[in-house]
């Protein structure tokens, strides 16, 4: 808690100090300029898995969204993003298998079949900016703020702030390769090439919430040539309520130390993400070049590792209180290999016919269940995974393609099979392992969407 | 009015913030098999919940002419439980106290008329939903007339939210810049039963730059919609949920909601007796000192019972719901100084309040039909023992403070001991109480803010 307090204390101090600097700059007329969205997203699970079975039909995708916003600059130094999103969806679990041996169907009373409502904040910011990206720009943020530190990912990648470590789950969305974060966010920008960026965040998405992350990231640019950059986070940091972080559930989640302690997993640990992106139009005549789309032939990659702390869980063998044995069932984040994403992608030159087509494919060697369903009394998942998953294929696709005409409609595809995961209503319906584990598993999605 | 000639105008409204917080010590209480009719059990809340909510408001303010405008404003807040789930078990699972809750309402939302000259003679008729906050001065504890109830004596807090937000008509006369009068026919939308109408009134006089007095009646709860069920609720279950007695004539009554209240203010800036020169050192807020007492409803009333029960004997006093006897103890004061801080900060205050009620600082006790009761419950220890009379409550203390950089940005602090309550998704496992009850209970809560 002494380090929550430093922390908040030396960013509110910088604040303060910047504010006694420029208090009294105001040279720009506040500027208010409207921003807007709305899609319609239709698509089908073709194959996929339900409670670690295949499902009996396809399951239909239906979403609509609707956002409505504003930026507003108050001067030279300070902006305001105010983006409120509504969006309309189905469940999409299996409720044909929650059938009673009478016939009836359990739990129609959680309407799986009628269309939900949510609304969240797209984004929610002020922006203190100081300096000029062409030399040397600052930018503070803090808010609701949506970060993409890679702007090749279409579908896979954008590790860092999608994963987990304990366990080691990957998150997929159609059309959100990026993460949206609450906390603080301080941005250096140098010479137009080198971005430094520093995030102060708070958990809102995934148990437990509200701890506190700590993430650096640094990416460097040859414009037109080559995008290189790595990150590092310190997956909750500091914990909101420790009680919850590491929560003690029988023999789930305790292990023996090679010292014969005994302990428990927790959330959180350390990720690193590095990533590449080349684009070899760079080195072509500028005539020649000309007739590609700017993300036409591009070439790009990233990997992450989810946990750099490998932990080897022993136990006593039966009768003896003494020696130790590896305890094979709990050993679940001893081997670092299974817990490294690696992701490449390949635009496909369409000559500017499409605004990109890409295909991404992803190897991630992690043997067990993607499933966050360990659940402990309180219907929250444990920080260990819930056994093998012998069926689960190592790979993963995704094909992916936009066209934007007229500058505000945009057609946006996908073919994959990835990291999805069931929408869920209510929580005891809810798949809480990914939908397409088998090579023969896949869906695809469409998007129509508007926006100013 | 046929012949103005004003232009209509829109003009943006907006603000986002992000608060975080702590109870670093507080209850927590719960019923205790989560049935209406058992008993309350209170007990300190064995971790410090962590406080995390955003907002986002975007709305408009149309000026249709010199003499009508209108206010939209929603506001999205997205938020967490902070409630006690380890004293509930497995029972408290399906209702996610650990997910993120997004609750979507009016920050402001009427049609203003206005009138006339404030340097002479102004009326201004508002009508809808809108924040009104008469004490000017008062940063959390105070604002009494509108944040209160009467049966039981009840105050709320929340943090950077010291007005109310009302429904319904309001009347304002402003003369001579000096003197305002109010008159507010409102609608109850907070606490149960809720659509009563109430009539209040208000008046307030200052001196510019030196003097600020004001006080005000509110006939809360006049009109009542549902007299017989909500008004005069009957429970016939255990004694601990009685809200029958007899009155001194022997005649039998039901406590019911509603009373008047009356609230006096005052405020007195010294430094309106210096010289400009003088005076200007020092922020606008600095040095003030205020007031602000109310009594939270003017009626006492003794509550009987028979010596014996069922036998036409004598009436002896109850003191087991004797609740409203006393007018001292619904009397709440509150004085607050604002530390010079020579513009350094907008304000830094000190608030310290006396409440001499010396029973539940409850809300609500439920009815057998989930109906709500006007009288305090009685909480008892986890080891049965009954907490009639609740010491150690009746000091309240609050240290605020805020930065404004830029015109927009705001940085605000609070650390406090008030009369906040837990925020809970799911209604049956809603704290009835305060959280911070004793002496030694406190939290603090930060907010970074950015307002058009």
């Amino acid at each position: 808690m002494k380090s929550r307090f430093l922390v908040v204390m030396i960013i509110i101090g910088c604040l303060l100090t910047r504010g006694a600097l420029f208090a009294q700059d105001s040279a720009v007329t506040p500027k208010i300029e409207w921003t807007g969205m709305a899609a319609l997203e239709e698509g089908q699970f073709v194959k996929c898995d339900y409670v670690n079975g295949p499902m009996g039909f396809r399951p239909w995708l239906t979403r609509e969204y609707a956002r409505l916003g504003i930026n507003a600059t108050f001067n030279r130094h300070l902006r305001l993003a105010i983006i409120p999103q509504l969006k309309f969806w189905n469940d999409t679990w299996d409720w044909t298998i929650l059938q009673d041996n009478q016939g009836y169907y359990k739990n129609v009373q959680l309407n799986p079949l009628t269309q939900h409502a949510s609304v969240s904040l797209a984004d929610a910011e002020g922006i203190i900016s100081f300096g000029s990206s062409d030399a040397i720009g600052l930018n503070i943020a803090a808010g609701v703020i949506p970060f993409k530190y890679d702007e090749e990912a279409r579908n896979l990648g954008e590790y860092l702030f999608r994963t987990g470590e304990h366990p080691a789950y990957v998150f997929n969305e159609f059309d959100e390769a990026y993460a949206t974060l609450t906390g603080l966010r301080v941005n250096a920008e140098l010479f137009q090439n080198l971005s430094l960026d520093l995030f102060l965040t708070t958990e809102t998405q995934v148990q437990p919430m509200n701890d506190w992350s700590l993430s650096f990231l640094a990416g460097y640019k040859i414009p037109g040539y080559l995008d290189v950059g790595a990150g590092i986070m310190f997956d909750r940091l500091f914990f909101a309520v420790p009680l919850l972080d590491k929560p003690v559930s029988g023999k789930l989640n305790t292990y023996h130390t090679s010292s014969g302690e005994l302990d428990t997993f927790s959330y959180g640990g350390t990720k690193v993400m590095a990533r590449l992106a080349f684009d070899p139009k760079g080195f072509l005549p500028s005539a020649i070049a000309g007739i590609f789309g700017k993300e036409d032939g591009k070439i790009f990659g990233e990997v992450a590792i989810l946990g750099l702390t490998n932990i080897t869980a022993y136990k006593h063998p039966q009768g003896d209180t003494i020696s130790l044995v590896i305890d094979t069932a709990h050993n679940y984040y001893s081997d670092i290999s299974q817990r490294i994403p690696v992701m490449f992608g390949f635009n496909i030159p369409t000559f500017k016919i499409l605004d990109y087509l890409s295909i991404e494919l992803e190897w991630y060697g992690d043997p067990y269940a993607a499933d966050l369903s360990t659940l402990e009394s309180f219907q929250w998942y444990l920080p260990v995974p819930n056994g093998l998953d012998p069926a689960k294929s190592f790979w993963k696709y995704s094909f992916n393609l936009r066209k934007t005409l007229w500058d505000h409609f945009s057609i946006i595809g996908q073919i994959a099979r990835d990291h999805t995961r069931h929408d869920a209503f209510n929580v005891y319906n809810s798949d809480e392992d990914e939908i397409f584990k088998t090579q023969d598993e896949w869906g695809w999605w469409l998007k129509l969407q508007y926006n100013f | 009015m046929a012949q103005d000639t004003v232009a209509p105008k829109i003009e943006v409204l907006g603000k986002a913030a992000m608060v975080e917080g702590q109870f670093v010590k507080g209850n927590y209480t719960y019923e205790s098999n989560g049935t209406p009719s058992t008993p309350y059990i209170r007990e300190a809340l064995p971790y410090r919940p962590w406080i995390n909510n955003e907002y986002a408001q975007l709305g408009i303010k149309a000026t249709i002419n010199s003499y009508f405008s209108i206010i939209a404003e929603p506001q999205v807040r997205l938020w967490n439980d902070t409630w006690d789930w380890t004293s509930l078990g497995q029972d408290a699972a399906p209702n996610n106290p650990f997910t993120q809750h997004m609750t979507i309402s009016l920050a402001d939302a009427e049609g203003v008329f206005t009138f006339g000259n404030k340097d002479a003679l102004a009326f201004t008729l508002e009508a809808g939903v809108f924040p009104f906050k008469y004490n000017q001065d008062v940063k959390n504890l105070g604002e009494y007339l509108f944040r209160t109830g009467e049966t039981p004596a009840f105050i709320q807090s929340s943090f950077d939210y010291a007005y109310a937000t009302m429904t319904g008509i309001r009347l304002n006369t402003e003369i001579l810049n000096s003197l305002s009068l109010d008159l507010l026919l409102t609608q109850e939308e907070q606490i149960l039963p809720i659509n009563d109408w109430s009539i209040s009134v208000l008046a307030a006089y200052k001196v510019p730059k030196l003097l600020d007095i004001g006080a005000g009646i509110m006939f809360d709860r006049l009109i009542a919609v549902d007299p017989v069920n909500a008004e005069k609720p009957v429970s016939t279950l255990s004694s601990s949920l009685q809200n029958t007695y007899y009155t001194s004539s022997g005649a039998l009554d039901t406590l019911s909601w509603g009373g008047t209240k009356f609230m006096a203010h005052a405020s007195f800036d010294p430094k309106g007796l210096l010289s400009d020169d003088f005076s200007k050192i020092f922020g606008k807020e600095d040095g003030k000192i205020y007031t602000e007492v109310a009594i939270l409803g003017l009626k006492s009333f003794t509550t009987y019972k028979k010596a014996i029960v069922d036998v036409d004997t004598s009436l002896v006093v109850d003191s087991s719901m004797n609740f409203f006897s006393d007018i001292s103890q619904r009397i709440p004061i509150m004085i607050g100084f604002n530390i010079p801080t020579f513009k350094a900060l907008d304000y830094l205050s000190v608030e310290v309040e006396y409440f001499g009620w010396p029973y539940s600082p409850s809300l609500y006790n439920y009815a057998n039909q989930l109906v709500t009761l006007p009288r305090p419950i009685i909480p008892t220890t986890p080891d049965n023992q009954n907490i009639l009379y609740t010491k150690g409550n009746n000091l309240k203390w609050s240290i605020n403070a805020r930065k404004t950089l830029w015109g927009g940005f705001s940085i605000v602090g609070q650390i406090a001991n008030d009369h906040t309550r837990h925020d809970t998704y799911y209604g049956p496992y809603a704290d009835p109480e305060e959280v911070f009850i004793d002496h030694g209970s406190w939290g603090w809560w930060l907010k970074l803010q950015y307002c058009l």
